[in-house]
């Protein structure tokens, strides 16, 4: 991939990719769903990718809805299952590009196990996790990923329990591409999932989403401009965030106990299930 | 010079283009579109650097900015 990226305009990407009569999206005012589905179109633009031999896939959430705007060949699945149908695509057709966009619900919820094993297998797949720290759909419940102490419909008192760290997990699970980002800054996640397409083996990208309306809303984050600073004011780079933990004073490292981190977190090559699969039909055929 | 085309089907008024342009180029307008909401306009076109910072961030995909090119040059 070249290192400037030269990205058509808005009203090319557009006619080019979207599917106009679905349009407007369903998204609220301020959601950033529909940045994720811009950065994948221009991703898939830089690497000139074939729609014709791309399919998208999604499980249910407001995030499951992005597969429905791309004018390509696409399953809108069950809540938790878009990686079980991926992987069925995947292992029928190897030579198809299959992306999945799910959300931190759909993907790390209820399709938590589905998660597991599919990065455990392999299987080359690029998945685009939503995380907008909610259950947005539904109108606001406690999700694995909402953070400790805030407020949801289901934890009216404030949220008790951990997050769960989807791309440490991803990474622990040997995925090959693993990588986190805010929507804020448009070309670091386009780039990233450019990368993602063209790994081979399961590529993770999380992105953090802002939603006003289900989250925001009860965690004093209802105005718009204050719900997208919220992103930049709690995020950092996981190289200066080592940098800190290396050499910042103490008060530098306290610093950064709400940061979360973004960036490329894992990138090296592992055979894939449809390779492997391939070696072994080749092994045992008569 | 710039001047910005707007998709005013798609348009939803959520200002993420405006509180973004790093020139303050860009306001909400008084006047309604036909889904009654308050779309961006460029009121500095001069000072818009064409950055295209709110055309990569619009989650909406409706607002592409464009060199404006004179006619009788
Ligand atoms: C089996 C099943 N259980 C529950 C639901 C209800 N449901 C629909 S969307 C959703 C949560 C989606 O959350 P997430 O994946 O984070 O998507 P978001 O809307 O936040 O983008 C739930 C619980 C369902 N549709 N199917
Ligand atoms: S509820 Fe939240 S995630 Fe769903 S469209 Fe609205 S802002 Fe976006
Ligand atoms: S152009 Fe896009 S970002 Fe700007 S107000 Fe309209 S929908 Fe929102
Ligand atoms: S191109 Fe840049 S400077 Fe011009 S209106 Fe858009 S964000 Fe502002
Ligand atoms: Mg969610």
């Amino acid at each position: 991939m070249s290192g400037l990226l030269k990205l058509k305009t808005a009203a090319e990407l557009r006619q080019i990719y979207l599917r106009h009569e679905m349009f407007p999206t369903i998204f609220c005012d301020g959601c950033g769903l529909g940045n994720v589905l811009n950065y994948t179109l221009w991703a898939l633009d830089e690497l000139q990718l074939d729609l014709d031999r791309t399919v998208f896939v999604s499980g249910i959430g407001c995030s499951s809805r992005l597969s429905g705007y791309v004018n390509a060949d696409g399953m809108h699945t069950t809540h938790g299952r878009a990686l079980a149908f991926a992987s069925g695509i995947k292992a029928a057709q190897p030579d198809l590009n299959v992306i999945v966009f799910t959300g931190d619900g759909d993907g790390s919820g209820i399709g938590g196990n589905h998660l597991l094993h599919t990065i455990r297998r392999n299987m080359d797949l690029t998945v685009i996790l939503v995380n907008n720290f909610t259950y947005g759909m539904t109108g606001g419940q406690v999700a694995p990923t909402t953070p400790i102490d805030s407020f949801s419909t289901t934890t009216p008192y404030g949220n008790i329990e951990y997050p769960l760290d989807i791309c440490a997990l991803a990474q622990t699970l040997g995925a090959p591409y693993v990588a986190r980002w805010m929507i804020n800054q448009p070309y670091p996640p386009i780039k990233s999932i450019a990368q993602g397409i063209q790994k081979r083996g399961f590529a993770l990208i999380e992105m953090l989403v802002p939603c006003p309306t289900a989250y925001g809303r009860r965690n004093g984050l209802k105005q718009l401009e204050t719900i997208w600073q919220w992103y930049r004011d709690h995020t950092i780079l996981i190289d200066d965030y080592e940098h800190i933990m290396h050499f910042g004073s103490p008060e530098e490292r306290a610093a950064l106990h709400d940061k979360i981190k973004i960036g490329v977190f894992q990138d090296y090559e592992r055979e894939s299930f449809e390779e492997r699969w391939a070696t072994l039909v080749e092994q045992v055929k008569l | 010079m710039h001047v910005i085309e707007l998709n005013e089907h798609w348009c939803k008024g959520c200002r993420v283009c405006v509180f973004h342009c790093p020139t303050k180029s860009l306001r909400i307008a008084s006047r309604f579109t036909m889904r009654g909401i308050h779309p961006p306009e460029l009121v500095e076109a001069e000072r818009c650097n064409g950055c295209r910072l709110c055309e990569l961030l619009c989650p909406d995909f409706a607002i592409t900015v464009m060199e404006a090119v004179s006619v009788n040059a």
